[in-house]
């Protein structure tokens, strides 16, 4: 496995670990080295596969932080910038045009397609951003433009081939959904629905829910699910 | 002994694929990306027969084309583990999702910090099957299924096959004889991890940190263990769970989110893994070595407990003094998938 060195490592007292989340949450990639590396692993230089000890891990764009800030280009090359979008309602999804979960709810069910076309209407922006590094499966903007055309998004795609956006919000899977409120926070981060079959959709879609609630002012019964689908495909 | 025993052994699984003559076998060049296959599962028996009102242990054995995995049913950050549904003749029962017996798997972290856990090269999910009182001897019943799993390498696919086996009713004097697939079911009992009740595991649950320790007196054999832990699906949310659930040692520092509100306990599968031994000869180890790392495999599995440590009413940072590692019947990693 390529352990890519992407920060220092950052010794940190014990008493940071053991900080509320909320600390170590902060949007952007602050990365604070867990405490818990240094209780253990001593003196073991082998390297167990998943363990990287110089890395630090964020816990990503967790409920009710500062949505972390982006710019990215889509497949016909068009900016978008989170920063222009203030005051807006925003659903982010984690895309791959071929990942079967993806295929799932963009083509056997239109599960986004659906949920945009409704909330559209009611002011809210939605945004596909596709982490697959090059060479990686999903990556590619012909692709991904070809794959718009074919499942009939009616949003942009973003590619974000770095990784860093997809590292900064903490996104896991494809689909991987966030949704940021008009304060620019994160108000949901999970999963699309609750059912991780290969073709049925949820009884509950999750971002749904949370968007009636978003859009009502309301707070958000459930902000946080665990997301399923392919893992995103980073390049390190 | 009348007992006499019919296998489906896959076989309509690879019928599908014609031209593929199984794993491993050189495909040619496939249409599709999906048109070649990654995985089988066939459904195996470990006895020829059972009693009337006896239970014969069932499996579903997944083969997988080295280089990819299957997940199991326990939380991972991507994947979604095998579901199957099955036909059965009235009166048989087969134990509810929940009853099935999922070997202990290996630890997988992806770029980006995705941890999974997975099996590679084959899993054997045990599946108990129970006759009814009124079974007549003689009678050969058929047991009909269909499954489908998720095969990952660096790219997924759903995959699927039909599950088929045939059993046999035997008499109070008869012994149930063992299959050919007996083995393989004795080995995947050997990898389900046991409760945690004798096992010298000591759990403290203080604030948001869990620490766990296994062993502590024992003296290391076979050089340094390593300790990891694999969260069940519905343990409570782990903070930082790629630093924090495996370590050399005996001990883990598990830090838990307490702000998860659907999910209380700690709950999951306590692995302890020793390094390979190189002697020549040595087997040791449940069932081969896990981690394997390219082809590297380094450790293997010693054994697995189930673990369940219960979340203190009011947590105040103090310890607590239950430490309340126990492991109900086989409980633990709830299975058939999350709905």
């Amino acid at each position: 496995m390529k352990t890519l060195k992407l920060f220092p490592a950052l010794l940190i007292a014990g008493g940071l670990a053991f900080a509320p989340m909320a600390l170590a949450q902060n949007a952007q990639p602050a990365p604070t080295a867990p405490a818990g590396d240094k209780d253990r692993g001593k003196g073991d230089k082998k390297a167990e596969k998943g363990e990287k000890k110089d890395k630090g891990e964020t816990a990503g764009a967790m409920p009710g932080t500062a949505a972390p800030a982006f710019s990215l280009t889509d497949t016909d090359g068009k900016t978008h910038s989170l920063a222009d979008l203030k005051g807006k309602v925003v659903v982010l999804e984690w895309f791959n045009p071929e990942c079967p979960f993806v295929v799932k709810h963009h083509k056997v069910n239109k599960t986004f397609n659906t949920l945009h076309e409704e909330y559209n209407s009611k002011g809210v922006v939605f945004m596909a951003i596709n982490s697959s590094a090059k060479g990686k499966e999903g990556n590619g903007m012909d692709l991904n433009k070809k794959m718009k055309g074919e499942f009939g998004i009616q949003y942009p795609i973003l590619i974000d081939e770095s990784g860093m956006v997809g590292k900064a919000y903490g996104a896991k899977t494809t689909p991987h959904v966030f949704i940021i409120d008009t304060d620019g926070k994160i108000a949901y981060n999970g999963a699309i629905d609750n059912d991780r079959s290969r073709s049925k959709a949820g009884d509950k879609n999750y971002a749904k829910m949370a968007l009636d609630e978003v859009l009502a002012k309301k707070a958000v019964t459930t902000p946080k699910t665990d997301p399923y689908g392919c893992s995103v495909k980073y390049g390190s | 002994m009348t007992a006499s025993l019919l296998l489906g052994v896959g076989t309509a699984a690879v019928a599908q694929v014609p031209g593929i003559p199984g794993l491993g076998g050189v495909a040619v060049e496939p249409k599709r990306k999906d048109a070649v296959r990654h995985s089988q599962a066939r459904l195996i028996v470990e006895h020829a027969g059972v009693r009337a009102g006896g239970t014969v242990m069932l499996g579903i054995h997944m083969t997988i084309e080295p280089g990819w995995h299957t997940y199991w049913n326990g939380r991972s950050d991507s994947g979604t583990p095998l579901t199957a549904e099955f036909e059965l003749p009235a009166g048989w029962a087969l134990g509810a999702p929940d009853e099935w017996q999922w070997p202990t798997p290996a630890r997988h972290v992806g770029e980006g910090d995705i941890l999974d856990h997975i099996y590679e090269e084959a899993v054997t999910i045990l599946v108990p099957l129970k006759a009814p009182e009124g079974a007549k001897v003689g009678e050969t019943v058929r047991i009909k299924g269909k499954a489908e799993w998720l095969v990952c390498k660096e790219a997924c696919v759903f995959e699927d096959g039909t599950l088929e086996a045939s059993v046999a009713v035997v008499g109070e004097k008869d012994e149930p004889k063992p299959t050919a697939d007996a083995a393989l079911i004795a080995a995947a009992r050997a990898r389900v991890p046991v409760t945690g009740k004798g096992e010298n595991v000591k759990a403290v649950w203080a604030g948001d940190v869990v620490t766990i320790t296994v062993d502590k007196d024992a003296k290391d054999v076979g050089g340094a263990p390593r300790v990891e832990f694999y969260p069940a699906a519905d343990c409570i949310g782990l903070v930082e769970p790629v630093y924090r659930t495996s370590a050399s040692g005996a001990s883990l520092r598990l830090k838990v989110d307490l702000s998860d509100t659907e999910r209380r306990d700690l709950r999951g599968v306590l692995a302890v893994l020793r390094p390979v031994v190189t002697t020549v000869g040595e087997t040791g180890g449940i069932g081969g070595a896990v981690g394997t790392d390219g082809g590297k495999a380094s450790m293997r599995l010693e054994r697995s407990i189930l673990l369940h440590v219960r979340r203190e009413s009011g947590v105040t940072g103090e310890q607590s003094p239950a430490g309340g590692v126990d492991g109900p019947k086989q409980e633990g990693p709830s299975a058939g998938g999350r709905k």
